[in-house]
C-alpha cells in the first residue's frame, strides 16, 4: 500500500479486502446468484407473471397477508425445520452425516403424540412438556442407537441413517396403530391430542395474533441452537466432536474416546429431531397425523439448512427462517397460478451455489487485486 | 471461512426481509387479469381470483391427479369461464388445521369470495374457518364427520355417495362373469372405505340375485397412495394367484395397478375417474361425478340460494345421478350389457331390496370384520380380508 | 404354486435390476473418489427426459426400438445433470454432499416446473408397449426359462450387460485402473501421469449416464406415467453401493439381496405361509431394512471404502 495514500482510503482498502468483507461477499454471491438463476427460469416459464409472482415469493407475500400474519406464519413453519437442521448441522462437525434426521423426527413427533394422549391425567397442565420431552428422548434413543451401530460395528453412517429412516418410521408407525385410543381406526390418522398437550403461547399470541400458532417452541428452538453453540464452542466435548470430525485417528491417539463421542453426538442429534417432531405437531390444536408411508419432508429441508448455514447452529436459526420464509412466499406465488415446487428450484439453487463459497472468495480476492492495480 | 456461515443466512434473510418492507407498503397484486401458467383450466392470478380450490399437501400430484381433484378443478375452471368468473387454486404446505386456515386466508386476502375445500382432511379447519370468515362462501366436499352444530351458516359439506357407484362396480363385475374378484385400497380412510365397502355390498347383492356361487372378494390396504413397484408387485401377484379382476381403490396408486393388469393382460377396474386410456385392459371406472355437484353449489351461491343444509352433511348419490360407472362408450364390457346397467341403476333408484337405504357404511361398520357381522345372513360371498 | 415362483422370481428381477444399476452407477464415481449423493435426482432426470422421448416417438418408433432409444436419452440426461455436481465437486474443490443433496432437491422441482410448462400437467405419460412377453427358445430352459425370459423387459439383459461391462472395466481395463487409483490416491496417481481431474469428469459422465438409464429402466416396468418420483430407490441405492463395499459383485449381490426381501413384502399376500403367520403389514415393510441392518452389523467391521472419497484434489498439495 502506498504510504501517500490518505488515511482514510487505507482504512477502506482493508476493511475491503478483510476476511470478513470477502466472506460478505461471497454469501451475497451465492444468494443473489440463486435467486437470479431462478428468476431466469421462472421468466422463461412463465413470462407474464414471473415478476408478479416473483416479488410476491421475495417479500414473504408479505404485502397481501400482512406482516403480522406473515411473521407468525414464517415463525411457525421455521421452528420445526430449525431443529431438523440443528439435527443435520450438529453432526456434520463431527464428520457424520445424520442423513436419519427424518426418522428421528418422526418417532419424535409420534411419540410425543401417544404421550400426550395416553398420559392425560398423569402430567396435568405440563402435559405438554412432559409429551414434548418424550418425543426428544424417543429421538434421542433412536438416534443413540444409530450411533452405537456406527460406533461398535464401524457402520457407515449414510446406510445407517436410509435405513434406520425406514424402520423408524414403520417401527412407531405400527406402534401407534396397534393403540386404539391414539390411532382412529377407520380413519387413517391419529386422535387429536388434549388441549393441555398443545403448547402454550407464553404471550406470542399478544404480538402475533389470537389465530397464530407460534409458541414456546420457537424459544425452545432457538434456546437449543444456542446451546448447541456454546457446547460446540465452549466445551470440552464440543472440542472433542470437532476433533473427531477433523481427524478420527489423530484424536484417538490425542486419548478422546471416539466411540463414546460418537453415540453422543448422534443422541443429541436424534434429540433435537425428536424435538422437532413433537414440537411441530403439539403447535397446531386440532391437528390429526395422517399415518403415511413417506418420511416428513421437514427431515430433508432440515438437511438442506443445514447445508446453507454450513453446520454452525446459529446460522441455522436464520437458514431456517429464510426457508420458512420462503415457503411461506411460494404460498402466495399460488395466487398467480404457478406452483410452490418453485420454492424448491430456489432453495436447491441456493444450496448449489453455497458448495461454491471457495471459488466466489477467490474470485473477489483475484477481482480486488486488479482493481486495485488499474488504479 | 466461519463468518460465512453465519452471513449467508443473515443476510438472505436481511435482503428478504427488507423487500417485504417494501412490498408491505404496497398492496398485494392489484392487476385481475394476468393469467397463470395451469393449462388444465381457466386459472388466473393475482388478486381477483374470486374461487379458489385449495387441495391438501399429500395431493403429491397436485391438480393433476387424473382423478377427483381434477375433476373437481375442471368443473370448477368450466364452470368459472361459463359464468365470468376467475377461480385458483391453492395447495397447503402441510395437512395441519393451522396450515390450512392459513391458506384460507391467504386466498381470501388474495380476493377470494368462495373457499371449496376437499377431502378428509380439510376437516378440522372446516370445522372452525367458516365461523372466522362469515362473508365468504364454504364448500367441504368428501369431509365427513361433522358433529351437529359444527357446521357453519356460510359453509356446505358435501358427500357424494361414493358407495354407490362402487356398488354399480361390484354389480357389474358379478355381471361380466367374474368369480375370483380382488379390491385393492390404499388406506384405512373414510373416503377409501365407502368404495370398498359399497364394491363388496354389489357384489353381494348380485350373487344372491342370481343364485352364482362361490364368489370371493380378495381384500388388503396397500399403505401406499402412490404410484410404486410394491403396488404394482401386489396386483401382479393377485393376477399371478388366480384373481380375475381388481377394482382400483388406491388413489395415485391405480397406475400401478393398471400397469400390473396390462402386463398380465387381466381386466381391471378404474377408480376416481375414467381410466379407460391408462391400459387396454382397464374395463370401466366407478366414479362419481363431481361436476354436477359443483356446478350446482357454485350456481346457488352466486343466485342466492346457498345454504348450508340444515347444518347437515349434505349426501348427494345416485338419485341425483352423481354416482355412475364410466360413459358407456369407454366401457369395454364383453358379457355385461347397457340394459342390465341400466336395470342395475333403477335398482338403485328404487332402493330393490333395500340396497341403497340398507347399505352400510363406515360409519356403521368400522372394518371388514364389522361390516361382514353386519351383512350377516345376507351374506353369500366369501370376503377375503388379508392384513 | 409354481406359477408364484416363476412370478416371485420375475418380480425380484424388476426390483433388482434398476437397483443394480443406479448402483454401480453410483460406484463408479465413488471409485474415482466423488460422493455420489445424487443419485436420486439423476435418477428421476433420466426418468424424466426417458419419459418425455417416449411420450413424444410413441407413434413413430415402435415398441422396444424406442425404448432402447429413450434409455440413451435418459443417459445423456444423467451425464447433463452430473456434470452440475462434477464441476462442483471436481474443479471447484466444493463440498461434494452439498452440491449431492442440492441436485437431488433441484431436480424434481425442475422436472415438475418442465412437465407443467410443456405438458400443462405433472405427469409425463407414455404407452407401456415394452413388455416381452416371451423369448421363444430361452423360455423353454427349466426353471431360470420362465423366470428370465418371460413377461420381461429389455432393460433387465441392459443391467446385466453394465454389470459385465463394470467388472470388465475395473479388473481388466487401464482405466478402471487409474479409476481406481485416481480415488485411492490421488497424489500417487497424478505423479505417475493419470490426470486426476480429467479421469474423475470421465467417471462422474459414466456414472451419471448409468444413473439416468437405471431411473428410466425403473420406472417403466412400474407405470405408465413419470411422475416426479422414484420412491427413494435413489437414495437406496446409495445404500447399496456401501452395502456391497464398492466392488461390483458385491453390489450385484446386496441388490439381489434387498430386492428379494422386498419383493417378499410385495406378494406375501398370495403366499399362504406368510398368511397364515398373521403379522402386520408393517412387519413386512421394515424387513428388508432390519436384514442389511443385520447384515452390515457383522460385515463392516472391515471397510474397502476409497480412501480418497469425499477430498477435493487439490494439484499444488502434494
Amino acid at each position: 500500500m502506498d504510504d501517500r495514500m490518505p488515511d482514510t482510503r487505507k482504512k477502506v482498502a482493508k476493511f475491503l479486502s478483510s476476511e470478513g468483507f470477502s466472506s460478505l461477499i461471497a454469501a451475497f454471491l451465492t444468494i443473489v446468484l440463486g435467486l437470479f438463476i431462478s428468476f431466469i427460469l421462472l421468466f422463461i416459464f412463465e413470462r407474464n407473471v414471473s415478476l408478479d409472482a416473483f416479488r410476491v415469493m421475495i417479500t414473504g407475500s408479505f404485502g397481501t397477508i400482512g406482516v403480522q400474519k406473515g411473521m407468525a406464519r414464517v415463525l411457525f413453519y421455521a421452528t420445526p425445520l430449525m431443529l431438523a437442521g440443528l439435527s443435520f448441522g450438529f453432526t456434520l462437525k463431527a464428520g457424520v452425516f445424520n442423513i436419519g434426521v427424518a426418522g428421528q423426527f418422526v418417532v419424535g413427533l409420534l411419540t410425543g403424540v401417544i404421550v400426550a394422549i395416553r398420559c392425560e391425567g398423569v402430567f396435568g397442565d405440563y402435559l405438554w412438556l412432559a409429551a414434548v420431552l418424550c418425543g426428544a428422548c424417543a429421538g434421542a434413543a433412536w438416534g443413540a442407537f444409530q450411533g452405537f451401530l456406527q460406533a461398535y460395528f464401524n457402520m457407515h453412517p449414510i446406510v445407517c441413517g436410509i435405513m434406520m429412516n425406514y424402520i423408524g418410521l414403520f417401527l412407531i408407525t405400527a406402534i401407534c396403530e396397534a393403540d386404539p385410543m391414539v390411532y382412529a381406526k377407520g380413519r387413517g390418522w391419529t386422535e387429536v391430542v388434549p388441549l393441555k398437550a398443545i403448547m402454550p403461547d407464553l404471550g406470542l399470541d399478544r404480538i402475533f395474533g389470537q389465530t397464530s400458532a407460534v409458541n414456546i417452541g420457537l424459544y425452545i428452538a432457538a434456546a437449543l441452537c444456542v446451546a448447541a453453540h456454546f457446547v460446540l464452542k465452549r466445551t470440552t466435548f464440543g472440542y472433542e466432536i470437532k476433533a473427531v470430525g477433523h481427524n478420527a485417528y489423530a484424536s484417538q491417539y490425542a486419548g478422546i474416546n471416539i466411540k463414546r463421542t460418537v453415540i453422543l453426538t448422534m443422541m443429541l442429534a436424534g434429540l433435537f429431531a425428536g424435538f422437532g417432531g413433537a414440537i411441530q405437531h403439539l403447535s397446531a390444536a386440532d391437528t390429526h397425523y395422517a399415518i403415511t408411508d413417506a418420511l416428513p419432508q421437514q427431515g430433508f429441508t432440515g438437511v438442506s439448512i443445514a447445508l446453507i448455514a454450513m453446520g454452525h447452529p446459529i446460522a441455522i436459526i436464520f437458514a431456517a427462517l429464510f426457508i420458512a420464509y420462503l415457503q411461506v412466499g411460494g404460498l402466495g406465488m399460488q395466487a398467480y397460478g404457478l406452483q410452490p415446487d418453485f420454492v424448491n428450484v430456489i432453495t436447491s439453487l441456493i444450496i448449489y451455489f453455497c458448495a461454491f463459497n471457495f471459488v466466489f472468495k477467490h474470485w473477489y480476492g483475484r477481482l480486488f487485486k486488479w482493481l486495485r492495480r488499474a488504479k | 471461512m466461519k463468518r460465512t456461515r453465519i452471513l449467508i443466512p443473515l443476510l438472505a434473510l436481511v435482503l428478504c426481509v427488507s423487500m417485504a418492507a417494501c412490498g408491505g407498503n404496497s398492496s398485494g397484486g392489484g392487476d385481475a387479469g394476468t393469467s397463470g401458467g395451469d393449462t388444465a383450466g381457466t386459472s388466473s392470478g393475482g388478486s381477483g381470483a374470486e374461487i379458489a380450490f385449495i387441495i391438501p399437501a399429500n395431493q403429491e400430484l397436485g391438480i393433476n391427479d387424473k382423478g377427483w381433484i381434477q375433476n373437481i378443478w375442471t368443473a370448477m375452471s368450466d364452470w368459472s369461464a361459463e359464468n365470468g368468473k376467475v377461480c385458483t387454486y391453492y395447495q397447503t404446505v402441510d395437512d395441519s388445521k393451522q396450515s390450512h386456515i392459513d391458506t384460507y386466508d391467504l386466498a381470501i386476502q388474495n380476493g377470494a369470495k368462495v373457499i371449496y375445500g376437499c377431502g378428509n382432511e380439510c376437516l378440522e379447519a372446516m370445522r372452525t374457518a367458516p365461523w372466522d370468515y362469515p362473508d365468504v362462501s364454504f364448500i367441504s366436499l368428501e369431509a365427513t364427520g361433522f358433529a351437529p352444530d359444527e357446521i357453519a351458516p356460510n359453509l356446505r359439506a358435501i358427500c357424494t355417495g361414493q358407495q354407490e357407484s362402487a356398488w354399480l362396480a361390484g354389480v357389474a363385475a358379478v355381471g361380466e362373469g367374474y368369480t375370483d374378484l380382488g379390491i385393492i385400497s390404499c388406506w384405512d380412510i373414510p373416503p377409501i372405505n365407502q368404495w370398498c365397502w359399497g364394491y363388496i355390498q354389489g357384489v353381494n347383492y348380485a350373487a344372491k340375485r342370481d343364485g352364482i356361487e362361490g364368489i370371493t372378494v380378495r381384500h388388503h390396504y396397500a399403505n401406499s397412495a402412490s404410484a410404486n413397484p410394491e403396488t404394482q408387485a401386489l396386483a401382479a401377484a393377485w393376477y399371478v394367484d388366480g384373481v380375475e379382476c381388481i377394482q382400483c381403490n388406491a388413489a395415485g396408486g391405480n397406475n400401478s395397478i393398471i400397469a400390473a393388469a396390462t402386463a398380465a393382460n387381466k381386466p381391471v377396474f378404474g377408480a376416481d375417474a375414467d381410466l379407460a386410456k391408462e391400459g387396454p385392459t382397464v374395463i370401466t371406472s366407478m366414479v362419481v361425478d363431481r361436476t354436477v355437484v359443483t356446478y350446482d353449489v357454485l350456481t346457488s351461491i352466486y343466485d342466492g340460494t346457498f345454504d348450508n343444509n340444515g347444518g347437515e352433511e349434505f349426501w348427494v348419490g345416485a338419485a341425483a345421478g352423481i354416482s355412475r360407472l364410466s360413459p358407456w362408450e369407454s366401457n369395454r364390457f364383453e358379457n355385461y350389457t347397457f340394459e342390465q346397467y341400466q336395470e342395475d341403476i333403477a335398482a338403485l333408484a328404487n332402493d330393490t331390496e333395500q340396497c341403497r337405504t340398507g347399505m352400510i357404511t363406515p360409519d356403521d361398520a368400522v372394518d371388514i370384520y364389522a361390516l361382514q357381522e353386519q351383512m350377516g345372513d345376507n351374506l353369500v360371498i366369501t370376503i377375503n380380508h388379508i392384513i | 404354486m409354481i406359477n408364484i415362483f416363476y412370478f416371485f422370481g420375475q418380480q425380484m428381477l424388476l426390483c433388482f435390476v434398476p437397483l443394480m444399476i443406479v448402483a454401480l452407477a453410483g460406484m463408479y464415481s465413488e471409485r474415482s473418489g466423488i460422493i455420489n449423493f445424487s443419485l436420486e435426482g439423476l435418477m428421476l432426470a433420466g426418468a424424466f427426459a426417458g419419459a418425455m422421448f417416449l411420450r413424444s416417438m410413441q407413434t413413430v418408433l415402435p415398441g422396444n426400438v424406442a425404448y432402447s432409444l429413450a434409455l440413451v436419452v435418459a443417459g445423456l440426461a444423467g451425464i447433463a445433470v452430473m456434470m452440475l455436481h462434477s464441476y462442483s465437486s471436481v474443479s471447484l474443490g466444493g463440498s461434494q454432499i452439498v452440491s449431492g443433496m442440492a441436485v437431488n432437491l433441484l431436480i424434481p422441482a425442475l422436472t415438475i416446473v418442465l412437465a407443467r410448462a410443456i405438458l400443462g400437467v405433472l405427469q409425463v405419460d407414455y404407452a407401456n408397449r415394452f413388455l416381452i412377453a416371451e423369448i421363444p427358445v430361452l423360455s423353454a430352459v427349466p426353471i431360470i426359462g420362465p423366470i428370465f425370459f418371460r413377461q420381461t423387459y429389455i432393460s433387465t439383459f441392459i443391467g446385466f450387460i453394465v454389470f459385465i461391462i463394470t467388472v470388465v472395466v475395473f479388473k481388466k481395463t487401464r482405466f478402471g485402473m487409474r479409476l481406481h487409483a485416481v480415488g485411492e490416491h490421488p497424489q500417487a496417481a497424478e505423479s505417475l501421469g493419470i490426470k486426476v481431474a480429467a479421469t474423475r469428469y470421465r467417471a462422474t459422465a459414466i456414472s451419471g449416464f448409468f444413473a439416468g438409464l437405471g431411473g428410466l429402466a425403473f420406472i417403466v416396468p412400474n407405470a405408465s406415467e413419470y411422475a416426479a418420483s422414484v420412491a427413494g430407490y435413489g437414495y437406496l441405492a446409495c445404500a447399496v453401493v456401501i452395502f456391497g463395499q464398492w466392488q461390483p459383485i458385491r453390489i450385484l449381490w446386496a441388490s439381489v439381496l434387498f430386492a428379494f426381501m422386498k419383493t417378499i413384502a410385495n406378494v406375501y399376500t398370495v403366499i399362504p405361509f406368510f398368511i397364515a403367520l398373521g403379522w402386520s403389514t408393517y412387519v413386512y415393510k421394515m424387513i428388508p431394512y432390519i436384514a442389511t441392518v443385520i447384515i452390515l452389523i457383522f460385515t463392516s467391521k472391515k471397510s474397502s471404502q476409497p480412501k480418497a472419497l469425499g477430498e477435493p484434489y487439490d494439484r499444488s498439495v502434494k
